[in-house]
């Protein structure tokens, strides 16, 4: 009796006791920071129970973080057949869309839009909170329960119910910015109704989306005087979204009627982004390595992910830059170079790139190759103080001590809290005190 | 009378420097984009520490906007900072005619005047910017406790600079007690504190700015600190404020008991500080922007100009003759860099720094005996000059004049020995013991070790 009573259970739970060790083990792997094996945990647990959406979903999970992004797919439909849920769908979307599949992922995200009843649930919990928290404040006139807790708990819980609602819309809508075409994105706009007459988007009112989307408006209903999505392009490809940036920044060269903001766009577009179109997945898998790299600290899983991105689209510069950067932390210098390099022969514009080749050969006291570098950097980029104080030691090391002055000092100059070159030029030139006629309105 | 909205201008005038005042407005975006008018041109390069071109552009801007009183003020500013005070005024005065009112600009005025020791005019602009406070706490301000006022000058930022720029000019006129009397009336300093045990304590954390506020609070709150009085008057000799180091320094060996201290603190005054010759405000302020230009900007033309100026208004200020000698060494022509020097000596024979700096280039020059002369005046002047010593030894040595370079040389090792590594000379030195002398000259590096005798 007991025995069928546990099978019974264990059917319930979808999941055998072999893969719930693995499960288990694979999650602890995760703590662990230990993703590879974690991975591998998960494929075993999904060996002993492939139709466990639990188990699914782990693998999936697992496999994105590490940029296997074909079987992180698979395992999350696998998960949505077995367990249909808003959130399973939701991933299937995502993940889709990170490898450019953009029907599959506009098809999932639309299945994750998620009930009213899971928005209302969001709203309450919104509400109550804010219920509580504002009683707590005004306690104990009570009788501000009515006029402020109240209206304010009704207001935050409706807005929450929005953000809710419009959240996973707002993903496919920035999917179908991303694929084009502008009309079909438009039309979308106007079915969730966010489109209003004669509306700035760059200053957008009672509007439920993100400031992300209220961008995009702004770029495809009034692109000649969208000067917020210089910004926003500018922040957005910083970010990793190195395809979106650049229909953002292009619209603004294009289309912006300030031609201050066509030069930013301009500018940022040639210097600061990859100069073609880069596929879907190598964006991502750039992402990917970065996130690994930087976040979770697994430099060799990081390296296989750019090395990913580069084999998805070998003329995409960033990876290279990155892989150099992960040397060049690891204080491998001579690789590091090497992999600069190789993104300066790809994209002879990439800023940064130029700027690492030339922190690379500077610690390789390769004075003459570094200086070239930074003075590259710096004729791109007059106001990048960091290169201006690279520069300047550099120089100083190389015995060029008054021309590596002046670049400290232009280097101070645009940048203050560059503490370290201001005590240097300090130290050897006493403290300037041009900017007061008094000590103390000097400082 | 000001709004607070009015009021925010002032505060962002007074909070900010000029650095930061002119940047503020060009931190548009954050990539490089080129600015559109002369003025956004001469923020810009201001801000990268093109200076020269950034008066340039904002020459090119008032001149084509002779109305426009942000192409006037940003020209005048400008040429404040960079010593051109003449065109400065100018340029303040035909803003101040159109916008009277305006307290950003005040503030500017009071600074200018200060910068050309205008001392009453300073005064009567911070007094008008304080009229144009609202009249509640202008009461304040007036009438208040001292206990209330420090949150006062806490929540009126713009009140707490007015205050102190008035303290600051209080104490370069030489009135200490009206400028205690100030800070101690508006919770500045407040008693019992020992802001000069403060201030030794935070030496050890090499903090230099919180070391100067402690010693200036010290000299403040604390009248009869006298080391701490002396450090903050050698500190701001260091900085290049020769009057108000003057006043401090005399200030510190008034109150030592010590007739030790005393004579040394009139010896610094005399050999570091000009003794009693006249430097007016405005000369100190041209030499302080003249020596930036030419060190941190590399503009030799400009500081030349300016240190002439300087030296026309005060002849007897030595610091600018050794200025145009370093000048005319880096050009290459050493014999115009002797005559600076020896111009300098003329206006002030007790010069150290202008014996140290002769004696340096003559022994570069391999004129030892002349060298020698002025090294031995240089650490007559100032015993515990090790860097001067070290240079009067190696002279001694190249004139094969062993004992005294054993002498000079062990005496700067035993003084430089706890403060900092010289690692090459006690190596050259014990060779030279047993060895005896050989063909290298012996090194002669100049560390900076003590506070007041680093700069000029």
């Amino acid at each position: 009796m007991v025995a069928l009573g546990l099978l019974v259970l264990l059917a319930g739970c979808g999941m055998s006791w072999e893969a719930r060790k693995h499960v288990e083990l694979g999650w602890h792997h995760m703590e662990q920071n230990a993703i590879r094996e974690a991975l591998a945990s998960f494929r075993e647990a999904a060996r002993h129970s492939p139709d466990s959406a639990e188990v699914q979903v782990a693998l999936g999970e697992a496999a994105e973080i590490l940029g296997e992004f074909d079987q992180a797919l698979s395992a999350y439909q696998a998960a949505a057949r077995r367990s249909p849920s808003t959130k399973t769908w939701v991933r299937v979307g995502r993940m889709a869309d990170r490898m450019g599949n953009v029907n599959l992922a506009v098809q999932a995200l639309e299945a994750g839009y998620g009930t009213w009843r899971q928005h209302a649930w969001e709203a309450t919990k919104m509400g109550a909170a804010t219920f509580g928290i504002c009683t707590s404040s005004i306690w104990p006139a009570v009788w501000m329960m009515w006029t402020h807790c109240i209206p304010a708990a009704n207001k935050n819980g409706g807005r929450a119910f929005d953000a809710s609602r419009e959240q996973v819309p707002q993903e496919v809508f920035s999917i179908l910015v991303e694929a084009g075409p502008r009309e079909r994105a438009l039309a979308f706009a106007r079915g969730r109704g966010w489109l209003r007459d004669g509306a700035d988007y760059c200053r957008p009112r009672d509007l439920p989306v993100s400031y992300e989307t209220t961008g995009y408006l702004a770029m495809l209903v009034h692109p000649e005087r969208a000067a917020c999505n210089v910004d926003f392009g500018t922040q957005i490809a910083s970010d990793g979204a190195v395809n979106i940036g650049r229909i953002i920044l292009s619209t603004q060269v294009a289309k912006a009627s300030n031609p201050e903001d066509r030069k930013r766009a301009e500018w940022f577009l040639r210097y600061r982004l990859p100069d073609h179109q880069v596929p879907k997945i190598a964006e991502s898998l750039n992402v990917t390595g970065y996130r690994l790299q930087h976040r979770l600290k697994r430099p060799v899983e990081a390296v296989e992910a750019f090395q990913k991105a580069i084999a998805a689209d070998s003329m995409f510069s960033w990876p290279y830059n990155n892989i150099g950067l992960l040397y060049l932390n690891q204080n491998d210098d001579e690789q590091a170079l090497a992999w600069f390099t190789k993104a300066i022969e790809i994209n002879p514009n990439h800023l940064r790139a130029i700027h690492n080749q030339g922190r690379a050969a500077h610690k390789l006291k390769r004075y003459d190759q570094a200086a070239t570098a930074y003075s590259r950097t710096i004729a791109i980029d007059p106001t990048y103080a960091e290169a201006h104080a690279n520069l300047g030691r550099v120089l100083i090391e190389a015995g060029r001590h008054t021309e590596g002055y002046r670049e400290l000092q232009v280097a101070v100059s645009l940048d203050p809290s560059l503490e370290q070159e201001q005590r240097f030029l300090n130290a050897r030139f006493g403290r300037d005190a041009r900017q007061g006629p008094t000590p103390y309105t000097s400082r | 009378m000001m709004t607070t909205d009015a009021l925010k201008p002032l505060a962002a005038a007074f909070v900010l420097t000029l650095c930061a005042a002119l940047a503020a407005t060009a931190q548009e975006g954050r990539s490089p984009a080129a600015p559109v008018s002369d003025v956004d041109r001469a923020v810009a390069a201001f801000r990268a520490g093109r200076h020269a071109e950034a008066l340039a552009a904002a020459r090119r801007a008032a001149d084509a906007s002779p109305t426009a009183v942000r192409a006037l003020t940003t020209r005048a500013s400008i040429a404040e900072f960079m010593g051109e005070f003449d065109e400065a005024r100018t340029f303040y005065d035909k803003a101040a005619a159109l916008t009277p009112d305006d307290p950003g600009l005040i503030y500017r005025q009071a600074s200018y005047a200060l910068r050309v020791g205008e001392y009453d005019r300073a005064l009567a602009q911070l007094d008008r910017l304080l009229a144009l406070h609202p009249r509640q706490v202008r009461w304040l301000f007036q009438y208040a406790p001292t206990r209330l006022q420090a949150q006062l000058l806490r929540e009126n930022p713009s009140l707490e600079h007015i205050v102190q720029i008035k303290i600051d000019i209080l104490m370069e006129k030489g009135d200490l007690a009206q400028a205690r009397r100030l800070a101690q009336g508006y919770a500045i300093v407040q008693p019992g504190q020992d802001y000069c045990g403060q201030a030794r304590a935070v030496m050890a954390g090499r903090n230099r700015e919180d070391v100067f506020k402690a010693f200036r609070l010290a000299t403040l709150g604390q009248p009869d600190a006298a080391d701490c009085i002396w450090w903050y008057g050698q500190w701001l000799s260091d900085e290049g404020y020769v009057l108000l180091g003057r006043v401090m320094v005399i200030e510190g060996s008034r109150v030592t008991p010590s007739a030790a201290n005393k004579e040394s603190g009139a010896r610094y005054v005399r050999i570091r500080l000009g003794g009693n010759r006249d430097v007016p405000k405005r000369a100190e302020q041209l030499f302080l922007i003249a020596r930036q230009r030419y060190l941190r900007d590399g503009d030799l033309e400009g500081a030349q100009r300016l240190f002439d100026e300087c030296i026309r208004l005060a002849p007897g200020f030595a610091r600018p003759y050794n200025y145009r000698a370093l000048m005319a060494a880096e050009l290459g022509d050493r014999e115009a860099a002797i005559a600076w020097f020896q111009k300098g000596l003329k206006a002030d024979n007790d010069s150290w720094r202008t014996h140290r700096n002769l004696g340096k280039l003559l022994a570069e020059m391999e004129r030892y005996p002349e060298a020698e002369m002025h090294l031995r005046k240089t650490v007559e002047l100032f015993g515990d000059d090790a860097g001067g010593h070290l240079a009067l030894a190696r002279v001694l040595y190249a004139e094969g004049k062993y004992d005294e370079f054993l002498k000079e040389a062990t005496a700067a090792v035993t003084f430089l020995n706890a403060k900092t590594q010289i690692v090459d000379v006690r190596e050259f030195l014990s060779k030279f013991d047993r060895w005896g002398p050989g063909a290298a000259l012996p090194p002669a590096p100049d560390p900076n070790v003590i506070i007041g005798w680093n700069y000029d």
